[in-house]
């Protein structure tokens, strides 16, 4: 796998190049900003998680490890975390509020054309999964459930719900490493 | 195998989907942190987890651009300056940590006699005595030692949970989120000197600082309290990282002097010399205030972990057993140690 613009952009992040950043924005800001509005389902706060993704990139550039993985995947990991987040928090204050309903979901963004070959093929391997595995692994990282709720939405006891995920990913793994993709 | 390590195990594909609790993740984490097989798996699945979001890649508004690169570039602390970024990452857990919280835990009691809403009000009213420095027409405090109010942090606190116990979770939450806010913005200032304005620190009658020192002070606070609620929540504590314990301990062996003269414990004058050891440590000659580096030899050495002298500061040990060894005078060793344990805000 060729990281060699992964580390270079680090470098020069490090260096407090803003050509970087901008760079860097414009390969992977799409990633962010689509996975965070998918799992919020919000546009403004998919705006405030891609601001405060690429801001806590520039303000520590060496959190990111070439060595452990792609720009794509390490934005793709703090991205989700912050947007299971605030589907979390937002979650807790209706509860506070003592429940408006939930915002109605936005139009489902699953729909955008997924572009460029490595999501095509995530995609498919995703397509070929059994379909408990891929349900499971939907609920959990586009809806943001926790495996619990996961086995309460799909009334399967939770060690059921915790393999699936487990399961599923390794599937997953195992086929993209054997097309040499790696996410 | 342990069964830390297969429950561990078991938990990683929901983990790689941020799908555990907090106090699963915390433990997955820990586990992961000394075990190279688990973690290389964990890193696998979790390359393969955020593969997933290739898959519903939407561009953001073109507008999106210019406003994110130039927060960026607003927001990037001057290079070496570890207070901005350890006071946020502190702000961001601890309110990590809130959103957590049922309203029933908001009411437990936490310390003190204090619930979690009555700890955020006073670490609001705390942070406030440096804000209200720093807004444009900020109030001046008189230099006169005996005109400054030592009971100001602590009738600060008073009023502001007073006031907060009618309000809703949220409201207390999102008030100290912020003026935490605020406060960030002049620890990221980029104007030059703008760090080394003298202001203040919660309890007046210390002397003036630099607001970078004060921002540890907050950084300082800010953690030992997400220390607080994080065990009201089960989860293991979180020590400061490696550089904000050297900034800790600095700023704990820098008010030294002037807290035990406070405490009216620096007659007879006598200097002392403080070993921290572990990562972020060093060794400080304590010296009575107003003097400069001791003629003699300290009359005692205190030897003691760097991290366990944080929680002291915080007030967060009991300063006659946290563990250390002392050489030299017995009384003046346990006199610093008590001194320590008042330069947090509680």
């Amino acid at each position: 796998v060729d990281r060699r613009w992964d580390k270079e952009v680090c470098e020069r992040l490090v260096a407090g190049d803003e050509a970087a950043l901008g760079e860097l924005y414009d390969e992977l800001s799409p990633l962010v900003y689509g996975l965070a509005i998918r799992v919020t389902r919000d546009w403004a706060a998919a705006e405030d998680i891609t601001q405060e993704v690429f801001v806590g990139v520039w303000s520590n550039p060496r959190a990111f490890d070439p060595a452990r993985g792609s720009w794509g995947a390490w934005l793709g990991t703090i991205t989700h975390r912050r947007a299971v987040d605030w589907v979390r928090r937002s979650v807790a204050r209706r509860r506070v509020a003592d429940a408006a309903p939930p915002p109605a979901a936005a139009a489902d963004p699953e729909e955008t054309a997924v572009a460029g070959s490595v999501a095509k093929s995530v995609q498919a391997a995703v397509d070929d999964l059994p379909a408990g595995q891929r349900e499971a692994i939907r609920l959990a990282y586009f809806d943001g459930q926790t495996y619990r709720q996961v086995a309460e939405t799909l009334g399967i006891p939770e060690g059921t719900a915790k393999s699936r995920l487990w399961l599923g990913l390794r599937r997953l793994a195992v086929r993209l490493e054997g097309e040499g993709i790696e996410p | 195998m342990s069964d830390g390590h297969a429950a561990v195990t078991e938990l990683l594909g929901a983990w790689a989907l941020d799908g555990c609790s907090t106090e699963e993740t915390a433990t997955v984490e820990a586990h992961l942190a000394g075990c190279p097989s688990c973690a290389a798996e964990a890193d696998r699945l979790g390359r393969v987890a955020a593969g997933l979001a290739a898959t519903v890649a939407a561009p953001p508004p073109a507008r999106l651009r210019d406003a994110v690169l130039a927060a960026a570039v607003a927001s990037r602390p001057a290079v070496g300056d570890e207070v901005g970024v350890g006071y946020a990452a502190w702000v961001e857990r601890l309110d990590a940590l809130l959103g957590e919280l049922t309203p029933a835990q908001w009411r437990e009691r936490v310390i003190h006699d204090w619930s979690v809403q009555d700890l955020v009000a006073h670490l609001t009213a705390t942070d406030e005595l440096l804000a209200a420095q720093l807004a444009p027409g900020g109030a001046e405090l008189p230099d006169d030692l005996d005109e400054l109010d030592g009971a100001l942090p602590a009738r600060a606190s008073a009023a502001a949970i007073d006031q907060q116990r009618g309000w809703a979770p949220e409201r207390t939450r999102a008030a100290w989120r912020a003026q935490a806010e605020r406060l960030l913005g002049d620890a990221r200032s980029s104007a030059p000197g703008a760090l080394d304005r003298p202001v203040r620190l919660a309890d007046p009658r210390l002397p003036r600082q630099p607001l970078r020192v004060a921002l540890v002070q907050r950084l300082f606070e800010t953690w030992i309290h997400a220390g607080d609620v994080g065990g009201l929540l089960g989860g293991p504590p979180a020590p400061p990282s490696e550089g904000q314990v050297a900034l800790i301990v600095a700023f704990g062996a820098r008010l030294l002097p002037a807290a035990l003269r406070l405490a009216g414990a620096d007659r007879p004058a006598g200097s002392a010399r403080l070993v921290l050891v572990g990562p972020g440590g060093g060794a400080w000659t304590i010296s009575p205030a107003g003097q400069d580096a001791p003629a003699r030899p300290p009359e005692a050495t205190v030897t003691m972990d760097a991290v366990e002298f944080c929680f002291l500061l915080g007030n967060r040990r009991d300063p006659d057993s946290v563990p250390h060894t002392v050489e030299g005078d017995p009384d003046l060793a346990a006199r610093l140690l008590r001194a320590a344990a008042t330069l947090g805000c509680d």
